[in-house]
């Protein structure tokens, strides 16, 4: 039978096929070599007796949503190359092309465009005609069957998969991505996979969740034995999803994130025996530093450089047999703290997979933790360690000061080294000593400077703003400051907003 | 370091050991009894997670699967109250006054202690994992309460695109 679309050069393929199918559900045809024919598209069509018979009941004009009806012409004639075996051919394609023996993969991603299938029929997975061809044809290799792929294929449900239930007791990955199942319940039909790892990235269902928790939740009901979802590793049922950032106070949020980058600052980089030096003015005077160093089992074997570097500082208490000897790491008051910071290793902290936890956020106390990966510079081999840093902060308003800096660091884990060398620069080359002069001299300045204008906004009770300018103003001379804001200060000339905190 | 000073890490060092033991045995063989550990404003972020109050963190506990923690390493440090230095503005002049401040209002003027531990701890139905947990903890007649508490696995935590890290 063949079957002609008037105008169908008009709107392609896809379309006008897709309209056709949706306009016969739930009968099928599977249409065999479609071409241009003018301006019109021909097809032809075999055993499908009721579907042509539905067609004609709508007088052979399908509805169109976007534009004027799709009208069709049935003439009973058969293809020059009547030979074709339309069942061999997906069954040949499937099994010579898209089965992988060694690892029992049946790849079927975009199945109906497969350029062997495509020259001849139009056969996308939507069809239960297709499906249960493809599954009649793997059937002898069902029970082995490892992964099976069907991303991109428009599926819509999987009904015509459900055989897979109970006779693929082998399959644990099913990647699904980008189709168009619209709910959960959609996969009902699929119970009894024992699979491990599903991707459902990209169909509708994905949207309707509010969170990652109810997701994986509904997503267990169904596959109990789930450990991967969408590329990410999910937990076992009660232990919740791990997440990012905790902020307990959002005003302490902007605290945070100015105090990350300005330490971190100071901290990292190829200078910092110096610039660690100037951290001196964020730590309290009765401020107390520590560090402990712990090699975990199961490193990373390429980035697990021995921790000896730290251990001799270690304050391990496990590891003490008299508290008396701990108090020789434990360093009080912030020169001793600088010193300590100075002597550690170069490094520079990932800020990408930093994570900070704001605990607690008071008028008078912050707690903050910090965790992440940072590698360290002066070594020839990549260098990673993972940390876990927690800071207590007293606060007066605006005014932060450490007053406690616990430092925990451990080596990587295999995890942990895999997912940042992709992405981790090399090591750029120690940069020269007079670029090193030239920086230590520019940081140098800035803190000065810094701690000039803190200075005065503390003897004026200026913001910082109005000191900085005044500063400014008196090129960066205090005393001269000083004397002009007293004289202003007599005037009554200073504007209120200046000592707007 | 004075003898004031000596005292309070020497007291820090002892808290942080018997604290720890117990948590983690509790943490392990009596889930039940953990909100114990907490006062009744106690905050407990899981792995980002934050729960708020003894009962919250009475839930979560119980949801958690079974675990086995080894502890490998505790440090701890006392957080001291503080003395802050102010200037009063008067007419003409200033001058400097030391005023005594409250530690913080959870914990009021009560001892009270940093602690930082460190182990690997199995939970069932997940592979062993290296872990980090913070604890501010302050006494509260002879026991030790927690104030907060800061518990992560060492992972890489998989974050949408959409929320990439701010710090």
């Amino acid at each position: 039978m063949q079957v002609e679309i008037v105008d169908g050069w008009r709107y392609g393929k896809d379309y006008s096929l897709r309209l056709i199918f949706s306009a016969i559900a739930p009968l099928e045809i599977l249409p065999i070599m479609y071409q241009q024919d003018g301006i019109n598209a021909v097809f032809f069509v075999n055993d499908c007796g009721k579907a042509i018979k539905k067609l004609c009941s709508m007088n052979l004009k399908i509805f169109n949503p976007t534009g004027r009806k799709l009208v069709l012409q049935i003439e009973l004639r058969y293809p020059m190359a009547n030979d074709i075996c339309v069942r061999g051919l997906i069954g040949k394609t499937v099994m010579s092309n898209m089965y992988d023996h060694t690892e029992k993969i049946l790849h079927l991603s975009k199945f109906h465009k497969n350029p062997e299938l495509d020259k001849w029929m139009y056969c996308p997975l939507t069809l239960k005609k297709v499906v249960d061809e493809v599954i009649a044809v793997t059937c002898n290799t069902l029970a082995s069957l490892r992964v099976i792929i069907l991303s991109h294929n428009g599926l819509t449900n999987l009904s015509g998969f459900s055989y897979l239930a109970q006779n693929a007791p082998n399959l644990r990955v099913l990647d699904l991505q980008n189709n168009s199942i619209p709910e959960m319940s959609s996969l009902d039909s699929l119970t009894g996979l024992q699979l491990h790892e599903l991707i459902l990235d990209g169909n509708p269902l994905c949207e309707s969740f509010e969170n990652d928790l109810t997701y994986i939740n509904e997503v267990r009901n169904i596959f109990p034995a789930i450990i991967k979802l969408d590329g990410v590793p999910v937990p076992p049922p009660g232990l919740p999803v791990s997440k990012g950032n905790y902020v307990c106070d959002l005003e302490g949020e902007v605290f945070a994130e100015k105090f990350i980058t300005y330490y971190f600052k100071y901290y990292d980089g190829w200078n910092g025996q110096s610039t660690r030096f100037n951290l001196l003015g964020s730590y309290h005077k009765e401020a107390f530093f520590s560090l402990s160093a712990e090699s975990f089992a199961a490193p990373s074997p390429q980035y697990s450089g021995r921790l000896n570097k730290y251990l001799f500082e270690s304050r391990n208490l496990l590891k003490m047999s008299d508290y008396l000897k701990s108090n020789k790491s434990l360093h009080l008051g912030r020169d001793d703290v600088v010193k300590a910071l100075s002597r550690l290793p170069l490094t520079e902290h990932d800020r990408e997979s930093m994570h900070v936890d704001l605990t607690h956020y008071s008028s008078t106390l912050v707690i903050m933790t910090v965790r992440g990966i940072f590698r360290e510079l002066d070594v020839m081999e990549p260098c990673l360690r993972s940390f876990n840093r927690v800071f207590a902060f007293s606060r007066n308003n605006n005014n932060y000061s450490i007053v406690n800096d616990m430092l925990f660091i451990s080596n990587v884990t295999k995890e942990q080294a895999e997912s940042l060398i992709a992405r981790f620069p090399p090591v750029t080359s120690k940069p020269s000593r007079d670029e090193l002069l030239r920086q230590a001299q520019n940081d140098k300045n800035f803190e000065i400077k810094q701690n000039m204008v803190e200075e005065l906004s503390r003897a004026t009770e200026m913001n910082l703003k109005w000191s900085r300018k005044c500063l400014i103003e008196t090129e960066w001379d205090f005393q001269e400051a000083l004397i002009i804001f007293m004289g202003l200060y007599k005037e009554g000339s200073i504007p209120p907003e200046a000592f707007k905190l | 370091m004075d003898q004031e000073h000596k005292v309070k890490i020497d007291d820090a060092c002892r808290a942080a050991e018997e604290f720890t033991n117990l948590y983690y045995e509790n943490l392990d063989r009596r889930r039940h009894l953990m909100s114990k550990f907490y006062l009744d404003t106690g905050v407990m972020v899981w792995n980002g997670n934050g729960v708020n109050g003894k009962d919250m963190i009475h839930k979560l506990f119980m949801e958690l699967p079974a675990s086995e923690s080894n502890l490998l390493s505790v440090d701890s440090h006392p957080i001291l109250g503080k003395t802050n230095c102010i200037y009063v503005t008067g007419n003409d002049f200033r001058f400097l006054q030391l005023i005594p401040v409250h530690l913080d209002a959870a914990v009021g003027n009560q001892r009270t202690v940093l602690i930082q531990a460190a182990g690997f701890v199995t939970f069932q139905g997940k592979a062993g994992v290296p872990f980090q947990q913070n604890f501010m903890v302050t006494a509260e007649g002879d026991k030790w309460k927690i104030v907060s508490d800061c518990f992560r696995f060492q992972e890489v935590v998989q974050m949408p695109a959409e929320s990439k890290a701010k710090f």
